[in-house]
């Protein structure tokens, strides 16, 4: 194994799958000439060719519908949102005809399609262009749905979701390019869907982090530590399928849950979780589920601003200490 | 179980009530009122004690008023019962009861914490507390009135309960009655050690089993007492074969007032017969297809042998199928030779081994196992001469086989040896009398004694 970082982690895995695999293409607005505009497919063109990595109009609803027709033609394809803001311009698509084609063609399609999506505040970027949208469409059964926080997992799940029959949202937090970790070389490391991952052991409190949340519940396992609250931090890895019993047995554990995302509190991916724990497990829990994630307000360009309303590592401290102190 | 010591009525006046603080108390004793009828009390002070059958308990004041006492000192009264209550003067309530939280209309609510406050006021509904801190309550026998909570908003958390099911201890503990483990009361009284003299090491200061036997009670428990983890490791579900087994034999022995006669028969006519049978027919004949034609015959001849009670009376069986009982590897089955007075004896013969060969695989059809008006149980092959089975509901009767052994008996008053056999007869004492009773066990060793009856 060798550090790189999550950006060059999906590069290698579409890169990987793409030799592997002729039916597997790439296709999205700048991911070819421009190497993405995150960088994330650089030299992919060079490579592959303009067949198998082709730039798209500005059109969401043309990238997504494109790709549900070659999936359900026999091809493979990775297809990038550059923006989660803009997946509600493929709606339709998405909700309506991606999630539903093996069902209304009685079972015969299969739709391996993945959707690639930049999501998150990367620093005053607004309210147009900072979302984590993960929860407008987890109403919506067909679709599943990837959440990475380190390189290693956004190698391992972007592979399952390639080699996978189903079509996936994979979110990348905008902030999580840049960071580095070890990750497996081996061509067929996968990361299955609908297990998580305990990051950190602790008998305290259960720290359900979700995409780049899982950095800050990881900071905030240090500083709890230091005042002698033991926390465990748990990665869902995916939010559909979702691991209940690796979180069921945390919340056992422990009896206090907090969970955290980017995404805005009110109806977010952490309402689902909490409604699953207090259904399953509440019998276990000595207090209430707390939610740490943005407050319901579209998010600021003005740095100060954006951080009141971004959730931090101090906000889970908080919330931990509240439960557990 | 309700956590509730106080109801509160629009005034604001609370009614004091036994509390419940066990799952199994239903009553307890008002051993002394701390406080005067009419004085003024304060949420918090000490106002009663209590004792039910596991501990004696100071129970606080739930809130403030003008105690006005409803039931004396020394008296025992059902949990629940109202004792007391406390008369707030008007306009001391610090808030009105019910007052309900109004969502605000901004739509940037909430911009301090991330936990909500209390939605609604808490004076109308049980004390707050996690799901963990009831369980653990319940568990304790405590009752979460007047526990603080540390929790969020104020909720009583498990750790709340622990330190409150501690300090209940402590207090139980001064008040002379030692506080104990289970194990720790029963090692003692086992060892004749005096708890009063022990200092426990427990949380709380509660006597642990180790404290004890420091204290000179040493050496195990009885074995039936002690819960050992040995026993526990041995322990399989009570489910399946095993638990029909045991609810049809105790609703039998519930229900059935038995009545077991015993006689001997003179088996040495059987033993030949049997061998004649192996000999003539070069196959193997069972003592139980025997015993199952024999009887079969005597129930014919006996009727009111093969009954049964139904809800609209004794119902007479016209069905003879007698059930033959037999040890598999699950447990005991009791495979039914249906018609068994209309078969010969190789038929008999025949259907029994069939029966027993699915019994013993496992793999018994559903009438195999069905049907039976009368059962043979037959432990011969374990040397044992008697016992007194029970009857196979819904059968009225049941026959018990012992060995056949050859032994002196007086024949014309002279020693002479023969194979012998004992019978025992369990039978449905309600519905049958002893005489035919003991006319049937009679024939069946008169048929046992001359067995060619069955040639014609």
């Amino acid at each position: 194994m060798r550090e790189i970082t999550f950006s060059a982690a999906i590069r290698e895995a579409m890169v990987e799958e793409m030799r592997r695999d002729p039916a597997v293409f790439l296709m999205g607005e700048d991911v070819g000439t421009f190497g993405g505009v995150w960088g994330v497919s650089a030299g992919m063109l060079e490579e592959f060719g303009e067949e198998r990595v082709r730039d798209t109009p500005i059109s969401e609803i043309a990238i997504i519908g494109a790709g549900l027709g070659a999936a359900m033609s026999g091809m493979r394809p990775i297809v990038e949102i550059m923006f989660g803001d803009f997946l509600m311009c493929a709606g339709d698509q998405i909700t309506n005809q991606v999630a539903k084609a093996r069902f209304m063609s009685g079972g015969k399609a299969d739709v391996p399609l993945t959707i690639r999506v930049t999501s998150g505040a990367p620093g005053s970027a607004a309210a147009q262009h900072s979302q984590s949208p993960e929860a407008w469409f987890m109403n919506v059964p067909g679709l599943k749905f990837a959440v990475p926080a380190s390189p290693a997992d956004a190698k391992g799940l972007l592979k399952s979701a390639i080699r996978g029959e189903d079509p996936v949202l994979f979110f990348e937090h905008k902030m999580l390019y840049a960071v580095k970790g070890l990750v497996p070389e081996d061509i067929d490391f996968v990361v299955p869907f609908g297990q998580a991952a305990v990051l950190r052991e602790g008998s305290d409190v259960t720290l359900i982090g979700i995409g780049i949340m899982v950095r800050k519940a990881l900071a905030a396992a240090d500083a709890l530590a230091e005042e002698g609250i033991s926390a465990e931090v748990i990665d869902p890895r995916t939010l559909v399928p979702l691991d209940h019993e690796t979180l069921i047995r945390s919340a056992a554990k422990t009896g206090r849950v907090v969970i955290a995302h980017e995404a805005h509190r009110r109806a977010g991916p952490g309402a689902e979780i909490a409604a699953m724990l207090a259904e399953e497990a509440i019998e276990y829990l000595d207090g209430p589920i707390v939610r740490v994630a943005a407050r319901n307000l579209p998010l600021p360009y003005s740095p100060g601003l954006e951080e009141f309303v971004l959730p931090s590592a101090q906000d889970i401290v908080q919330a931990a200490r509240s439960l557990a102190g | 179980m309700t956590q509730d010591a106080t109801t509160t009525d629009s005034e604001g006046t609370y009614q004091v009530v036994m509390p419940k603080l066990g799952l199994t108390m239903t009553e307890a004793t008002l051993v002394e009122w701390l406080k005067a009828d009419g004085e003024q009390v304060e949420k918090g002070e000490p106002l009663f004690v209590l004792e039910s059958e596991k501990s004696t308990l100071e129970i606080e004041a739930p809130a403030n008023g003008t105690l006005q006492i409803l039931v004396p000192a020394c008296e025992t009264v059902a949990v629940q019962t109202p004792i007391a209550r406390l008369i707030r003067e008007a306009g001391t309530r610090d808030r009105a009861p019910g007052t309900r939280y109004q969502a605000p209309n901004s739509p940037i609510p909430n911009l301090q914490s991330p936990i909500p406050d209390a939605p609604i006021s808490n004076t109308q509904y049980p004390v707050p507390a996690s799901p963990q801190a009831r369980a653990l309550a319940r568990r304790l026998g405590i009752s979460l009135e007047g526990i603080t909570g540390t929790g969020i908003r104020g909720m009583v958390v498990a750790a709340d309960v622990e330190r409150a099911a501690a300090s209940a201890a402590t207090a139980a503990g001064e008040a002379g009655a030692p506080h104990a483990s289970p194990v720790a009361r029963r090692l003692a009284a086992h060892a004749g050690v005096d708890l009063s003299a022990v200092v426990g090491s427990g949380p709380g200061g509660r006597i642990m089993r180790h404290d004890v036997e420091k204290a000179g009670g040493t050496g195990p428990l009885p074995a039936e007492q002690e819960p050992a983890r040995q026993a526990q490791e041995a322990i399989q579900p009570f489910t399946g074969l095993r638990a029909v087994i045991a609810e049809r034999l105790s609703a039998s022995w519930r229900e059935r007032p038995h009545v077991t006669l015993t006689t001997e028969a003179d088996a040495t006519n059987l033993v030949s017969a049997r061998q004649q049978l192996i000999e003539e027919l070069g196959e193997k004949v069972a003592y139980d297809a025997l015993l199952v034609a024999l009887v079969a015959r005597a129930l014919r001849e006996q009727p009111g042998i093969n009954v049964s009670l139904a809800e609209r009376g004794i119902e007479q069986i016209s069905e003879i199928n007698i059930g033959v009982a037999i040890d598999t590897e699950r447990g005991l089955l009791v495979p039914v030779v249906h018609d068994a007075a209309d078969k010969n004896l190789l038929q008999v013969q025949r259907t029994l081994a069939e029966l027993a060969g699915r019994a013993r695989a496992g793999r018994s059809l559903p009438d195999d196992l069905s049907g039976g008006t009368f059962t043979i149980s037959n432990l011969g092959m374990f040397e044992v001469d008697a016992f007194t089975p029970i009857i196979n509901p819904p059968e009225s009767a049941i026959l018990g086989v012992g060995r056949i052994i050859a032994k002196p008996v007086a024949v014309d008053r002279q020693v002479v040896v023969r194979d012998t056999m004992v019978l025992s007869l369990s039978f449905d004492h309600r519905l049958i009398d002893g005489a035919p009773a003991a006319r049937f066990l009679q024939r069946v060793k008169q048929l046992i004694e001359r067995p060619l009856a069955l040639a014609v």
